[in-house]
Order: C-alpha cells, then structure tokens, then sequence
C-alpha cells in the first residue's frame, strides 16, 4: 500500500459511492446504484463495509408505502476521501516532477 | 500504486462527484432553464416607473432566476440525490453572491440601460441553455 492511501477506499467501487455522495447530502440507494452500475446485493455488500469503518451513514424510512434506503457520507467519510485524493494526487504529482 | 492507476482513480473519483452534482436532465430543461434566466435578468434590468413598480420588476426577475435554479434541484431530488456538500456548496455560495450583487445592480438600472439587461440575459440565457444541454439526455 502507498502511504497516505486509505485502505478503505482502495477498490474503484467504493471510491466512486464516496465520490458521488460527497456532493450530496443524502442519495437513495437506487441512484447510487444506477451510477455505479452494480447488482443490488454488490452495492449492499460495499455499502455494508463502508459503514463498518463509520464512512457511510444509512437510512432507512418509506416513501408512502415503499421501502427506501438514503446513504450519506459521514463527516470521517468526508476527511478520508480527502485524504485519499490528496495522496492519489501526490502520485501523480511524483511522477510527472520526475519526467 | 502507480501514476496511471493513480490518474484513473482520480477520474473515478471526479466523475462520480459530478455525476452526483449534475443530474442527468429531461430535453426541455436546458431551454426552459435558459429562457427562465434570460427573462428573469431582462425584467430585473427593465427599470419602469413609477419606484414600487421597479421593485415589482426587480422582485419577479429575481424569482424567475430561483425558479430555474430549482427546476434543476427538483430534477435532481426527483432522481434521488438531496443537499449540496462540498464543491457543490462553495458554487451555490458564489452563484447567490453574484446574484445579490445583479440584483443591487438592477436597483440603479435606468431606461436608459434596459437594452444592456436585455443582451445581457439573453447572452447568459444562451449560456445556460447549451451549458445545461450537456446534461440532457441523448
């Protein structure tokens, strides 16, 4: 692992539910879905992971009589994406110095 | 990890951060969005008299600026992404600044200078039309 990096985030698909709910406050379950193009069960699993490590907050609630589920990033979700970005920049950064 | 798969997490990553702020529109929101705007800036430019009539004017320009704003919010919230954080929250500070700052413009707006609010929404109208036809749907 490269230093800096958080290994929470190290997979594409977990990077991406945490990219695209830091500029929401909160998103349904469905649409994280339809963005990441995963299967249900795949996105509950990453989900479920995410929110061991206390990075994505769920809730769950009815929208009339339809079950719903709402992700949110939680503020330690917030620093350590940033944190993860910061250091997946500094690579890139590295490297086009040394060139 | 090396620079290559470091640039392609990057791009995820931003991609996925737009893809939350942007939503993907129906075909008549660019235009309504840019027609809304554009009217809404050539009525706050307007400048009839007598004074409560500019205001009136100023006020319903104002108005129909938000309501473009919210089209897009509602599209958004409909497609269930709510709120704004992060970069999303910095350009909604920045686009109500310059927004407050128009509107104190328009205030001192004269007759004269009516044809200048007019250009001026229909340039920004047609910004915001082809700028919002990026996020409609194909």
């Amino acid at each position: 692992m490269t230093a800096g990096l958080d290994d929470a985030l190290q997979t594409t698909n977990r990077l991406r539910i945490v990219a695209f709910l830091s500029s929401c406050e909160e998103a349904e379950f469905k649409a994280v879905q339809e963005h990441c193009g995963l299967s249900q069960s795949n996105l509950s699993k990453t989900v479920s992971s995410l929110e061991s490590v206390g990075y994505v907050a769920v809730r769950k609630g009815h929208v009339g009589k339809r079950p719903r589920t709402w992700l949110a990033l939680t503020d330690e979700g917030r620093k350590g994406l940033a944190g993860h970005l910061a250091a997946l920049q500094e690579i890139v950064d590295t490297v086009a110095r040394r060139a | 990890m090396d620079a290559e798969e470091a640039r392609r997490n990057l791009d995820e990553a931003r991609q996925s951060l737009n893809a939350s702020l942007h939503p993907r529109l129906p075909n008549w929101a660019p235009p309504t969005c840019g027609v809304l705007l554009a009217l809404g800036i050539a009525l706050a430019g307007y400048s009839p008299s007598p004074g409560w009539l500019k205001l009136v004017a100023v006020a319903a320009g104002a108005l129909l600026a938000v309501t473009a704003a919210q089209v897009v919010l509602r599209i958004r919230a409909r497609q269930g992404v709510t709120g704004l954080r992060g970069t999303g929250r910095q350009k909604r500070t920045a686009v109500i600044a310059s927004a407050a700052a128009f509107l104190v413009c328009a205030l001192a707006a004269t007759p004269n200078t009516r044809w200048i609010y007019a250009g001026l929404g229909l340039v920004v109208g047609v910004y915001t039309w082809f700028a919002l036809r990026k996020q409609a749907r194909p």
